[in-house]
């Protein structure tokens, strides 16, 4: 029987949970989110001391404008596809702060097991009401560019609020295991 | 749903860490079912019934709530 049981645990530790990470992608997360988040705030925080040219490269843009095209006499407005040079320092460090963030979410934890599981999914189930109630506030109270950048930090608030929400979660769970027994 | 898992352990003089180690999860996955604040998966209370040597339903037992 227990011989059973062992090959058992071995088969379903290889099937487990593809969807997450290995434990280390934790670090790498926190390592490309911080120094990232910390570019991000010099360039565009107080200080400024970033220009978003300091690298800049081809690239495709797509963006709204006037389009060239004729409807019964009227000039439309679609989207706009062009090639062309642009400062692109704010866009890599938010693609490395989300992709950080991304890891450091979906890292397995080293104790990582079912109730893991159910907590990971009850805290982003938290996180996506909350992340919910920011974006009905933004959206009813910022204009203008304002608004933009609060859609930039509510994309990845939820990521920070499920985060907060899952580590605290699993404290509660090991202080509460070093109570009993 | 109720649980026996704790009175099972006692009678194999078993600790929730070595139960967690021969079913393959956390001790304080272990310590969380037995306080009735998570219910485990079927897989998970079919190990734990073939390491108590039990059919699943003396183990574990359905209440008026559920």
């Amino acid at each position: 029987m227990l011989t059973k049981i062992v090959i058992t645990l071995k088969k379903s530790k290889k099937m487990k949970k593809d969807y997450l990470f290995p434990y280390q992608f934790k670090w790498i997360g926190w390592s490309l989110f911080i120094p990232f988040a910390l570019l991000f705030f010099l360039a565009y925080g107080c200080f400024h001391v970033i220009d978003d040219d300091f690298i800049s490269f081809k690239t495709l843009m797509i963006m709204m404008g006037e389009l060239n095209i004729f409807h019964g006499g009227h000039e439309a407005k679609g989207f706009l596809f062009e090639v062309g040079r642009q400062g692109m320092f704010d866009e890599i460090c938010l693609v490395a702060m989300s992709v950080g963030l991304l890891f450091v979410a979906f890292a397995r934890e080293r104790d990582e097991d079912e109730y893991v599981e159910h907590l990971r999914l009850h805290s982003f189930a938290w996180a996506i009401k909350v992340n919910t109630v920011l974006f009905i506030l933004g959206t009813w109270f910022f204009f203008g560019g304002l608004y933009l950048w609060f859609v930039l930090f509510w994309f990845l608030s939820l990521f920070l609020i499920y985060l907060a929400k899952f580590q605290l979660e699993l404290h509660k769970m090991r202080k509460g295991v070093n109570d009993e027994e | 749903m109720k649980n026996n898992i704790r009175v099972e352990r006692a009678v194999l003089r078993m600790t929730q860490q070595q139960l967690a180690e021969r079913i393959g999860v956390a001790r304080q996955t272990i310590n969380a079912i037995e306080a009735g604040k998570y219910v485990p998966s079927t897989v998970l209370a079919l190990k734990m019934a073939a390491v108590f040597d039990k059919s699943v339903n003396e183990i574990f037992t359905l209440e008026e709530t559920d």
